[in-house]
């Protein structure tokens, strides 16, 4: 295994007087697809909220043990949350794009980055009309990242003529893929995402697929999913959460194949979930 | 006894509901065709446009009154309207306790029920005694803001817990601070719901007659109010006074005339807000 670019040790996790993960320890490598499968209340979406700290907004909640990413430890209290959210981005499991226009979505986190967005009018009271032609053409910042973001998660072509529309206009399916354009398009160098698929069809559910194994050149990518089949199709490896425990983990094959513990072949085959 | 059948009773309770709507809608139709009827006698262009003439009215008009109101509008709005989405948005997105914000709440939803008269007594005696405004165009504006906040404080604040949390997590998932993600997409996305406070607000700031009278609201001035702390005129007041204390046979009349020019006054300056939501609602869908 290449050196991990997410070391978890000892992580506690704990909402009030309830454990919500305990005594959680494992390694992400780096450009991988890993797959966090487990009931409903098993803590893996804890898990994931807890690497970018997104916890923090819960009054009650209380945290142990150590996550480094990139050689710091992100738990620490003097961690810039704003600067490691803009390395570790997020999905979320409906669809969430702003009431604003798509190219406004997408370069949303850009501009709160300090970058001026050309395409902005006054008040945000009249909407632009954007060329795609020109956009492509043009080297302002944050047209390019727009342009790349949404090339990136297989939207352009479906959008490219009405970026200036609202984006609750468009498709489940499309408003789920905007929102991981919307994610990368700061550069993340991790992408994690809270079963993305879940209020989708399956034509959109692979497409979301076939886009997760073209950016994982580019990112690493954590995915919370219910559906088995799905990680058996991404993952490289998959980590198995019971009861706020991680119960194992290991490469796809492994889990999949043969896993090591009862409880987990008892959970891909379908005995319990 | 047998109940009658579930299509009676509905067909029964329907006609209740349409008898309801129909009657709200037709006292409002009726008592503007009737101000209608009694001012329009009074309508004129130089009802409109002529400075008051104490002596003979019908040599006058009720410029002045327009103009007094006109600034107060403007003025409640420009006051009350800022502070009152500030209020909201430090009580629902930086007063993390909620037990000490639903107690501040709960205290802006009484001060709605406060009678107009004892916040004009409030404004008398800070603005006008203690700040030394004397009785004023500037006491009255800011006893008429004051008067108004809750109102658009609490419209307000439903606005902001409306928008979706969706939206905050997002926001900030992408590394916004909590200032950015209240400025960008809390605050937008509330608008149009804090704007429908700001009318109700300020249509009710145009109507009163009670508290601007205990701050300088005065029947007769030879001009107008040239800086904000002169006497002014109202157009409330000075319907009430032509509808209670002036000998004039045609006072009636004027007194109809001031009434219907107020409801167009606040009409327009409502509909500048309306159109604004509008544009603001065009964009919110979820």
């Amino acid at each position: 295994m290449t050196a991990p670019i997410i070391s978890v040790r000892s992580l506690d996790v704990h909402y009030g007087s309830v454990t919500a993960l305990h005594d959680v320890s494992f390694d992400i490598a780096p450009n991988e697809i890993t797959g966090l499968i487990g009931a409903s209340g098993s803590g893996k979406s804890t898990f994931l909220r807890s690497l970018n700290r997104m916890l923090d907004h819960l009054p009650t909640v209380r945290m142990g043990g150590t996550i480094t990413i990139g050689g710091e430890n992100i738990l620490h209290e003097k961690t810039d949350v704003v600067r490691l959210r803009r390395r570790v981005g997020m999905v979320f499991q409906n669809p969430t794009p702003f009431p604003k226009s798509v190219f406004d979505n997408v370069a949303y986190g850009l501009e709160i980055q300090g970058i001026r967005n050309p395409r902005k009018s006054f008040l945000s009271l009249t909407r632009l009309r954007i060329q795609h032609q020109e956009l492509e053409a043009s080297d302002d910042p944050i047209d390019q990242a727009v342009v790349r973001s949404l090339k990136e998660a297989a939207l352009w072509e479906e959008v490219k003529h009405r970026l200036h529309h609202s984006a609750y206009r468009l498709s489940g399916g499309q408003q789920q893929r905007l929102c991981i354009a919307r994610a990368i398009a700061i550069r993340p160098d991790i992408l994690l995402l809270d079963e993305p698929c879940s209020s989708l069809d399956p034509l959109s559910t692979r497409c979301i697929e076939q886009l997760l194994l073209g950016l994982k050149k580019d990112y690493t990518i954590l995915i919370v999913t219910h559906n088995l089949q799905q990680a058996r199709r991404i993952a490289d490896h998959v980590g198995f959460f019971h009861t706020g425990e991680l119960v194992e983990f290991g490469t796809a094959k492994e889990i999949f194949g043969g896993p090591g513990k009862t409880l987990t072949r008892e959970y891909v085959e379908g005995a319990f979930g | 006894m047998k109940r009658p059948p579930a299509s009676v009773t509905e067909r029964i309770a329907f006609s209740l509901f349409r008898l309801s709507a129909i009657a709200g809608t037709a006292i409002l139709i009726l008592v503007m065709v009737l101000l209608f009827l009694a001012g329009k006698d009074a309508l004129s262009w130089q009802f409109l446009t002529a400075p008051w003439q104490h002596g003979d009215i019908t040599k006058g008009g009720i410029f002045p009154a327009i103009v007094g109101s006109m600034y107060l509008g403007l003025g409640v709005i420009f006051i009350s309207f800022p502070l009152g989405i500030g209020t909201a948005v430090f009580l629902t997105e930086y007063s993390g306790d909620t037990r000490w914000r639903r107690t501040i709440q709960l205290a802006i939803r009484n001060l709605a029920g406060v009678p107009s008269v004892v916040y004009g007594l409030f404004g008398l005696a800070i603005f006008v005694h203690l700040l030394t405004f004397g009785m004023s165009l500037a006491a009255a504006v800011l006893t008429l803001s004051v008067m108004t906040l809750p109102w658009i404080i609490t419209a307000s604040v439903e606005a902001l817990l409306a928008v979706p949390r969706a939206f905050r997590e997002s926001s900030q998932a992408l590394g916004a601070t909590r200032w950015q993600t209240v400025s960008r997409i809390i605050i937008p996305s509330a608008l149009p719901g804090c704007i429908t406070g700001g009318i109700i607000g300020l249509a009710r700031a145009l109507g009163e007659t009670a508290p601007i009278i205990l701050v300088g609201a005065t029947f007769y001035l030879t001009r107008l109010p040239t800086s904000p702390f002169d006497k002014y005129m109202a157009l409330p007041y000075h319907t009430f006074i032509l509808a209670t204390q002036h000998s004039s046979p045609s006072a009636p009349a004027y007194a109809a005339g001031s009434a219907l020019v107020l409801i167009t006054l606040t009409f327009v300056l409502s509909i500048g807000a309306i159109l604004l939501r509008l544009q603001f609602r065009k964009k919110r869908v979820w």
